[in-house]
């Protein structure tokens, strides 16, 4: 029984100790990543634009394209697949605090009909941001727990893994390559789409999003990108007006979902590809929406 | 209830001081009930169909023992057979049947319409039916002497929380006796224990799961993804079938082991056979072993002349594919691997010969015969996994067709990088294992135990997907 009590009590330390120690030395190591996310929250990600949003964001606004086009700007995207309004919420605070303002935030608009329970990968920057922290706490208290008492489970996401690739690679543009499948655009086309629901916490999120943006004096220009025909959730327009009435007169929503009708411009039913981000680029720097 | 739950954890903290508190008779009580409670969480109506088979075989068992009447013990088995197999025909196979036989009757012309029942599969009815009509076998060939006279402790048999509702698949003529003895508590079979449990969690949260992200995608769409994409979510699939079947297998033989019971062994690192018989040597061993016993030696086994084995092989194998599933897919699966044990029967020898003649070095030999048996095992997971015969030949096709030859880019690639990786430590972990020095050395070493224990406790940490996702075989 003593045996097997010191056994348990020795699992039990060497455990606790290892975790500590290599979560200790995981954080060091993220620290130097090239990632825009690490970047932004070791202060080195200053910005005239500011993209946030879901994978529609990080997908459509490549920032070396953008910077390219858009010369003597600096962009920073830091959209992410599955990243709600209420993320990006947390998202902009953090990197005003860290980074200073942007002049100009566009901010598409798809992330608001994604859960803001989902933190996500997101959960890894809880090491950085507080702001974090308290989403973790208030939509997973079970995972905020078993952070606090395993420092490695901050760490156990796919964009821990992408992080530390940024140590030894810098990021390229996140633009997707290849056209979608013409098989899968016919078989998009017998379904019948999945309405868009936004959530209210994100609605709320939006209406924060530009109080903030006015009090730091940003442009704020929320986004609707291209959207696959076949794919375009039967409430698309209703839920389309509710975003409008939220946002209000304080901005104008700049609505390109129709733009692009050509699949052969989409990698999959809800991004486009190289060439299609190209047509698009080109529509909103006509338009002047990244400022003139 | 899952092994991968909160709810789970404290029912084990609850269960395991009570259960090695108690002795004798007050511990099978103690033990049925946690069971019934274990079962019952999931769905408490369906305790009635594991009362019904319980009671059923208790009687059966006790009325075969009371006979001589070799008449009346054949009809008291085949009473058995009818109640068991009919429950579970019911409840698993009757819509399918149905359909099946309404789309043969439109294809002749016939207009039918059968009745279709719409049952939940109830979870683990194929395994205790299988381990329950084991005991009434048994007793009728004789190989158990007498019936269990204790109905508590053999409707215990039946319902034991740690095998019940996905295997191992556990005879009565090995659990019976233990759980007749009352295990004190042994440290180092607890600590064996635990660490079989430990890793059984690395294989399920950390292997399968994270497949399980690159796989889902590829059959939930399969259109959007190329050859090289589809031939990886193919390989991600029979490295999360195996971690996910092995690793539950592991935590209850774990389970049990803690308890001061031996289920024995379910998975011996199939993926390394370099035969087909000696694939399903290592896979899924009690179900393959009971296939064996109960259906393919009293068949004849390979007692009768080449074409009456490869009959023998291919039945046992469509109706273990049957068992996995009602769908065609399933018996597909089971056809296949029919088909392979047979043409292994018909290319061994010259194969053999071909080595010997071509002096090819035994390494190469296996190697050769490791990865033609794992590729054709990944070709059969296809049926198994896909919903439909159309899905799996469209991926085969698609596969086939070696068009877009790249890998989705994004999150897809560090699952697939995540994937491989883990699959490497564990295929690591296994070849180590099949090295009894190093075997030997490792348990022998406390320090060593600590420190294996410690990191698949980190690696679960740092890699393992929490989302409570089920085992695959509890859908059989």
């Amino acid at each position: 029984m003593r045996q097997a009590l010191k056994i348990g009590l020795l699992f039990l330390v060497a455990l606790f100790a290892s975790d500590r120690l290599i979560a200790f030395g995981l954080k060091h190591a993220v620290d130097h990543s090239q990632d825009r996310f690490v970047r932004m929250y070791t202060g080195r990600a200053r910005a005239d634009i500011l993209i946030l949003g879901n994978s529609r964001a990080d997908r459509h606004f490549p920032p070396r394209r953008l910077e390219a086009l858009l010369p003597g700007k600096r962009v920073v995207n830091l959209g992410l697949g599955g990243i709600s309004t209420t993320l990006s919420e947390a998202l902009l605070l953090d990197f005003i605090e860290r980074n200073g303002p942007p002049k100009t935030l566009v901010l598409a608009l798809g992330g608001l009909n994604v859960d803001p329970a989902s933190v996500g990968d997101m959960r890894l920057f809880g090491v950085y941001s507080n702001r974090i922290r308290a989403v973790t706490r208030h939509h997973d208290p079970k995972l905020y727990v078993a952070g606090t008492l395993f420092r490695l489970f901050r760490f156990n996401n796919e964009m821990f893994l992408r992080v530390l690739l940024g140590i030894v690679k810098e990021e390229k543009d996140r633009t997707l390559k290849a056209p979608i499948p013409s098989r899968l655009v016919e078989r998009l086309r017998r379904r019948t789409p999945d309405p868009v629901h936004a959530f209210p916490e994100n609605l709320e999120s939006l209406r924060h999003i530009i109080d903030c943006c006015d009090r730091n004096g940003i442009v704020f220009v929320p986004v609707i990108t291209p959207v696959l025909e076949v794919n375009t959730p039967p409430n698309f327009g209703e839920w389309r007006r509710e975003v409008g009435r939220t946002i209000g007169g304080r901005a104008a929503i700049r609505d390109y979902s129709t733009l692009v009708s050509d699949p052969a411009l989409f990698h999959d039913a809800s991004h486009l590809n190289a060439d299609g981000v190209d047509v698009l680029l080109a529509r909103m720097i006509r338009d002047g929406t990244f400022g003139r | 209830m899952l092994f991968n739950s909160l709810a789970f954890v404290v029912f084990a903290l609850v269960f395991f001081p009570i259960y090695f508190g108690l002795r004798g008779r007050a511990r099978v009580v103690f033990c049925l009930a946690a069971s019934y409670f274990f079962y019952g969480w999931w769905d408490w109506r369906f305790l009635g169909l594991l009362l019904f088979s319980t009671v059923l075989d208790y009687s059966i068992g006790l009325a075969m023992a009371a006979t001589r009447v070799e008449s009346r013990r054949r009809r008291l088995l085949f009473l058995s057979l009818a109640g068991n197999l009919g429950v579970l025909g019911v409840f698993k196979y009757f819509d399918f049947f149905m359909s099946s036989f309404e789309r043969t009757a439109e294809a002749i012309g016939l207009g039918f319409s059968p009745p279709l029942v719409h049952l939940i599969l109830p979870v683990g009815i194929s395994f205790y039916t299988f381990q329950t009509l084991s005991y009434t076998i048994d007793l009728y060939r004789r190989k158990i002497e007498t019936p269990e006279r204790d109905v508590l402790l053999f409707a215990a048999y039946v319902s034991l929380f740690p095998q019940l509702v996905a295997g191992p698949i556990v005879r009565a003529d090995s659990l019976l006796p233990q759980l007749r003895t009352d295990h004190g508590i042994d440290w180092p079979r607890i600590g064996r224990g635990l660490e079989l449990v430990l890793w059984g969690f690395f294989l399920k949260l950390c292997l399968a799961d994270t497949a399980a992200t690159v796989v889902n995608p590829r059959f939930a769409e399969l259109e959007a993804f190329g050859s090289l994409a589809h031939l990886v979510g193919v390989v991600c699939f029979s490295f999360q079938i195996y971690s996910d079947f092995a690793g539950y297998s592991l935590i209850a033989i774990g389970l049990g082991r803690i308890m001061g019971l031996d289920f024995g062994v379910n998975f011996d690192r199939p993926y390394f056979s370099r035969s087909f018989s000696e694939f399903w040597g290592r896979w899924h061993i009690s179900l393959s072993s009971w296939l064996r016993d109960y259906l393919y030696i009293p068949l004849g086994g390979n007692r009768g002349g080449s074409l009456l084995t490869v009959r023998n092989l291919f039945s046992t194998m469509l109706l273990g594919g049957l068992w996995h599933g009602a769908g065609w897919t399933f018996i597909i699966w089971g056809g296949l691997h029919g088909f392979y044990l047979a043409l292994q029967r018909a290319l061994s020898a010259p194969y053999a010969a071909a080595v010997r003649v071509l002096r090819v070095p035994p390494a190469v030999s296996s190697g050769i015969l490791i990865l033609t048996v794992f590729a054709a095992t990944n070709l059969a997971w296809v049926f198994f996994r896909a919903e439909s015969i159309g899905e799996a030949v469209r991926i085969l096709h698609i596969i086939a067709g070696f068009d877009r030859m790249t890998l989705p880019p994004g999150q897809q690639i560090i699952g697939i990088a995540k994937t491989f990786m883990i699959a490497t430590v564990v295929v690591a972990v296994d070849a180590a294992g099949t090295r009894k020095s190093i075997r030997d050395r490792y348990f022998a070493s406390t320090p060593l135990r600590i420190a294996g224990c410690v990191s698949i406790a980190l690696g679960i940490a740092l890699f393992g997907t929490f989302e409570g996702a089920s085992f695959l075989y509890f859908q059989f």
